[in-house]
């Protein structure tokens, strides 16, 4: 492959995001920069489709897992640009997102082609909290109030990679990534790291802002918030813990415990959801959830990392897909034009839900089967794990589809309602048609298609969906025949929610997880009498200290003889 | 050019320019612009050459006897040009900000006559080359400043004055006191790499703990250290070019400056450590470093905020020299030129806001960034810096003073650090969430920056820092970075 044309994709994949938001300044090409946007994300996709493994230029390199994290990414990235493009013509603040948008887009590219840990990090950042932009983007109160807590995680979970970053390389005289993973010894940068991905990967316990903030942020930035941004936490995990080096059962067990409650808890909360986005949300937990047990495996049993690391990447590119798919597919369907749109739209829907819930046939059905091949071979619980609750999570996630699919299914637009744009469908649909063909186009022969389409492994894909559909039906049945009230729903945010409860009004109102009418006194709201004592005594300091330091001075010049 | 007479051209570039600028009527405008613009120009090309000396260790040494045993020493090692570079560097960019910012107010030759005074003081601090001469510049740069703090006049400015002199001098005197009584012991001391006291370690431990703590006391009062800080906050009733220069270039670098000079030129950092004394000072910043992030997250007042903060930021600069190992050193000063420029972009930013607007609190700051967008993406960057994001200027100095940390066996350093972060991001992402997130009330969004012609001379100031924060984080691997430099020094430090 042509060796400078490569150099120059690797550059402009970065370049052309951030040149694209820059060139915003000048109002001369502003309308030029709008419809550019929607190629920025172009270079990068060509890259990932003909980098050769190993490439390097500019500090920057593309090796396998990165490839296929840059392809997914990329396409998503592409794809969601060209519907902002596209949706967002006429809204308000439309400048400000779209430059919030390119540079969350630089951040995600630079994290993935990174060779060294201040460029990955610098990348992290930049995608952090440009895309807490994307978040507050709405401006109301619920935006406010999910950017806050956005914001807040993604500064915490950078201060935790900070110090981990920090244990990582000290005493290494390198800063290369893979140098300094295979060097150190260090598990307080392990758990540091697992903490400070795990903020934006939405590993349970530290998730609770993504039921918030997915449904906030409008639909083009959901799509890569989900599809694209949260695996970058994973790709964290990937790149920098020492997986396949380092045993360490306790860790492990810890992982596939939290994976599973994950993803278990994601499916409970999940199916209670009235908002669409929030559901999908939810179902992103459950998902993270289950690529958790596989990194809980690798610590139990470092010798299979391999085989893990390639479900991983197939399992991540699935969901980033499917996910992105389903996100976008929100506003295109809400009103249709015509009945052909609204029969499209039954289609474009249930194609990814049912690779989400991992159907025969599907992208998931692989993800799913490549997961269970190295989980097998583990002594112990692992035929609880693989025979029992692995399919129990798949037959969650197809309840999860299945209320998605209830509260999104497309309806012909009454004639009073603005139909929603045709030039919507085009990139969803492309979206779609990569959820059905992307994995089966992951190089390096990971994906065996005669492997997957035996009897045996079609009906063990088919069975927990199955399952789910059935379980679905009889509760519908269950709710008419006794009349049943739909039960309360749990509050998007769980967790959040619950500590709004239960903290004291003064507290909650000081860590201004509470919207006041005024949206913007932050400051006066960390007021609380606590720092106002300290700006009591902070004066004290100051008047009495000069008094302190004339007596010492007096002291001292008295000793003198 | 004659080596000899380079430090002292340096030396006089501003100061003769500000003695000839009082002695301007106050309408000579254009005469009093040239004569700034001149000195400061001139002062940044002498310093280039400087520099370019420095690197290849070329010797430059300019002595005036006084009396026996007094001397008046100028040198130039790595560690005063990198301070030298950054005052003459931010100063040009402090002129042109001032002339644009007093355009239309009175006694302007006072203030540019005393201003220049006050960057010679500081070249002085930063060239000095044994503690006598050091001690002069200090002083000198105390009484230059009053001048300025109280510049604006009333009430509130006069009283500020007066703390920051009752502050200072006596600061002033407990530093005269313990330079005096370590020349009693060891006659006088030059400032030299690996410090200059070893030999007198062993018969007067005992006293050189006192001295340093007494030299750290008087120091302290202008590198803001907790609980000496008291003034900072109040002298922000001084016009934004001072304040700018009072936390980015002169007044508290040149306590810290002082700082690092008695630890690693003085004492030497293996005598500080062999005492003990590096332990406890590391404690004090670190306080420090919490206590003026904390108070900053109460303020309003934006300049106060920056204030509090300039308190948290310049004890970066001590923490890195309380720990002992190069790597820690290259974080500590290399803080002394990040911190700054990301801080003289934020006062710039603060000076713009209020010169145009009339915006002198956070809560006033709504929707600031749709009207004078420039001037609010310099202090984004300059704020970003702060918290430490990468890959900005604050990022790097907070990644060698962890890693300096956790390989000195401090790793207590990261959480102070990361406490810092995340405090740092309290305080200053609520500003920037207003300014570019949130509109004003109805009479704010009607009034807009009035049209000046000369608004260039406001905006172009802090766009260049914010771009050289940029460039000090991203290329910080480069040469010519400060970064660079600052290894340098810690090689020159650690291998005399």
């Amino acid at each position: 492959m042509n060796d400078s044309l490569i150099r120059i994709l690797l550059f402009a994949a970065v370049a052309l995001p951030l040149f694209n938001a820059l060139a915003f300044a000048i109002p001369g090409v502003r309308l030029a920069a709008w419809n550019g946007s929607a190629l920025a994300a172009l270079p990068a996709l060509v890259l990932a489709l003909i980098a050769q493994p190993g490439t390097e230029a500019f500090g920057l390199v593309v090796d396998e897992t990165g490839r296929i994290f840059l392809g997914f990414t990329a396409a998503l990235w592409f794809l969601s640009g060209w519907f902002t493009v596209n949706c967002m013509r006429r809204e308000r603040h439309r400048v400000r997102f779209d430059v919030f948008f390119l540079l969350s887009m630089a951040g995600n590219f630079l994290l993935i082609l990174a060779r060294d840990i201040p460029t990955f990090y610098a990348g992290f950042a930049l995608m952090g909290f440009a895309s807490a932009g994307l978040v507050l983007h709405r401006g109301d109160s619920e935006a406010l109030r999910a950017g806050r807590l956005y914001i807040a995680l993604a500064v915490f979970g950078e201060v935790m990679l900070f110090v981990g970053f920090g244990h990582l390389a000290a005493g290494s005289a390198s800063l290369r990534i893979d140098e300094v993973v295979s060097s150190s010894t260090s598990k307080a940068a392990i758990m540091m790291l697992l903490i400070g991905f795990g903020c934006k990967a939405g590993a349970l316990s530290l998730h609770f802002w993504l039921p918030l903030a997915h449904p906030t942020a409008p639909v083009p930035a959901s799509a890569v918030l989900s599809g694209a941004m949260i695996k970058a936490g994973i790709f964290g995990w990937i790149r920098f813990l020492p997986l396949g080096l380092v045993e360490w059962p306790d860790l492990g067990i810890t992982l596939i415990v939290l994976g599973l409650l994950g993803a278990l808890l994601g499916v409970a909360a999940g199916v209670t959801q009235g908002n669409p986005k929030t559901v999908l949300a939810y179902s992103s937990l459950s998902q993270i959830g289950i690529m958790m047990v596989a990194f809980g495996v690798a610590f139990l049993d470092p010798a299979s990392w391999p085989a893990l690391l390639s479900a991983l990447i197939i399992y991540a590119a699935h969901h980033g897909l499917a996910k992105g798919a389903l996100f976008l597919a929100v506003l295109p369907v809400k009103n249709c034009r015509t009945r052909w749109h609204v029969c499209l739209g039954c289609l474009g829907l249930l194609l990814p839900a049912l690779a989400l819930a991992g159907a025969p046939f599907s992208s998931g059905a692989v993800a799913k089967l490549a997961l269970k091949e190295p989980i097998r071979y583990l002594p112990g619980f692992s035929a609880v794990l693989v025979g029992v609750l692995l399919p129990l999570a798949a037959t969650g996630t197809t309840l999860l589809m299945i209320r998605y699919l209830s509260l999104a299914w497309p309806k012909q637009a009454p004639s009073n309602v603005r139909t929603s744009d045709d030039s919507l469908w085009i990139p969803w649909g492309l979206a779609v048609l990569s959820t059905l063909l992307g994995v089966w186009f992951v190089p390096g022969g990971i994906v065996d298609l005669d492997k997957v389409t035996t009897p045996a492994k079609v009906w063990a894909s088919a069975w927990p969906v199955l399952a789910g559909i059935g379980l679905a039906l009889s509760w519908h049945r269950l709710k008419k025949s006794f009349h049943w009230k739909t039960p309360v729903g749990l509050p998007a945010g769980d967790v959040v929610v619950l500590l709004e409860r239960l903290v004291p009004k003064r507290i909650r109102k000081a860590i201004a997880f509470v919207p006041n009418k005024d949206p913007a006194s932050l400051a006066p709201r960390v007021r609380v009498d606590w720092l106002r004592m300290a700006s009591l005594a902070e004066q004290r300091v100051r008047e009495g200290i000069w008094v302190l330091l004339a007596v010492l001075l007096l002291a001292l010049l008295l000793s003198m003889r | 050019m004659n080596s000899a007479l380079l430090l002292p051209m340096i030396l006089f570039s501003s100061f003769f320019t500000g003695l000839i600028i009082f002695f301007l009527g106050e309408s000579m405008h254009k005469a009093r612009t040239f004569l700034n613009l001149l000195g400061a120009v001139l002062k940044v090309v002498l310093v280039v050459q400087l520099l370019a000396g420095v690197h290849a260790e070329e010797p430059y040494h300019s002595v005036l006897k006084l009396a026996p045993g007094v001397e008046i020493v100028l040198t130039a090692d790595a560690l005063s040009v990198f301070f030298v570079t950054l005052s003459a560097a931010l100063w040009l960019l402090t002129t042109i900000y001032a002339i644009g910012y007093l355009e239309r107010s009175p006694n302007r030759s006072r203030f540019f006559g005393f201003f220049s005074i006050c960057v010679s003081a500081t070249t002085g601090v930063a060239l000095s080359g044994n503690l006598i001469t050091f001690l002069l510049f200090y002083e000198l740069l105390t009484l230059s400043t009053y001048p300025l703090v109280i510049h604006k006049g009333g009430d509130k400015a006069l009283r500020a004055g007066q703390r920051y002199l009752a502050y200072t001098l006596i600061g002033g005197a407990i530093l005269l006191f313990a330079i005096a009584w370590l020349q009693s012991l060891a006659g006088p001391v030059a400032f030299v790499p690996g410090g200059a006291l070893a030999p007198f370690a062993d018969e007067h431990a005992w006293e050189l703990k006192v001295i340093f703590a007494l030299l750290i006391l008087g120091l302290g009062v202008k590198a803001a250290i907790v609980p000496l800080h008291g003034w900072l906050p109040n002298a922000m009733v001084a016009p934004a070019p001072v304040s700018s220069l009072l936390h980015a270039v002169a007044v508290v670098k040149a306590g810290a400056f002082g700082i690092v000079r008695m630890v690693y030129e003085v004492y030497g950092i293996e005598l500080s450590r062999d005492l003990g004394l590096l332990h406890p000072l590391a404690i004090v910043a670190s306080i420090t470093i919490l206590y003026g992030s904390f108070c900053a997250l109460a303020q309003d007042e934006l300049k106060k905020r920056l204030a509090y903060s300039t308190v948290s930021q310049v004890s970066y600069i001590v923490l890195g020299a309380a720990i002992f190992g190069p790597v820690a050193t290259i974080g500590g000063i290399v803080h002394l030129f990040h911190q700054g420029i990301m801080k003289i972009t934020l006062f710039f930013a603060a000076g713009n806001y209020a010169q145009a607007l009339g915006i002198h609190r956070i809560s006033q700051m709504n929707g600031v960034g749709r009207k004078m967008p420039w001037t609010t993406v310099a202090f984004s960057v300059g704020a970003l810096g702060m918290i430490g994001v990468p890959p900005l200027a604050g990022y790097v100095s907070k990644w060698y003073l962890q890693k300096g940390g956790v390989e000195g066996g401090e790793p207590w350093i990261s959480a102070v650090l990361s406490m810092s972060s995340l405090l740092n991001a309290a305080y200053f992402l609520p500003i920037l969430y207003r300014a570019w997130f949130l509109s004003g009330s109805p009479e704010q969004e009607a009034a807009s920056p009035a049209k000046r012609t000369d608004w260039w001379m406001l905006v172009l100031p802090p766009v260049l820092t914010a771009l050289f924060v940029v460039y000090a984080g991203a290329f910080a691997e480069t040469p010519y970075s400060p970064l660079e430099w600052a290894k340098m020094i810690a090689q020159r430090e650690y291998e005399p």
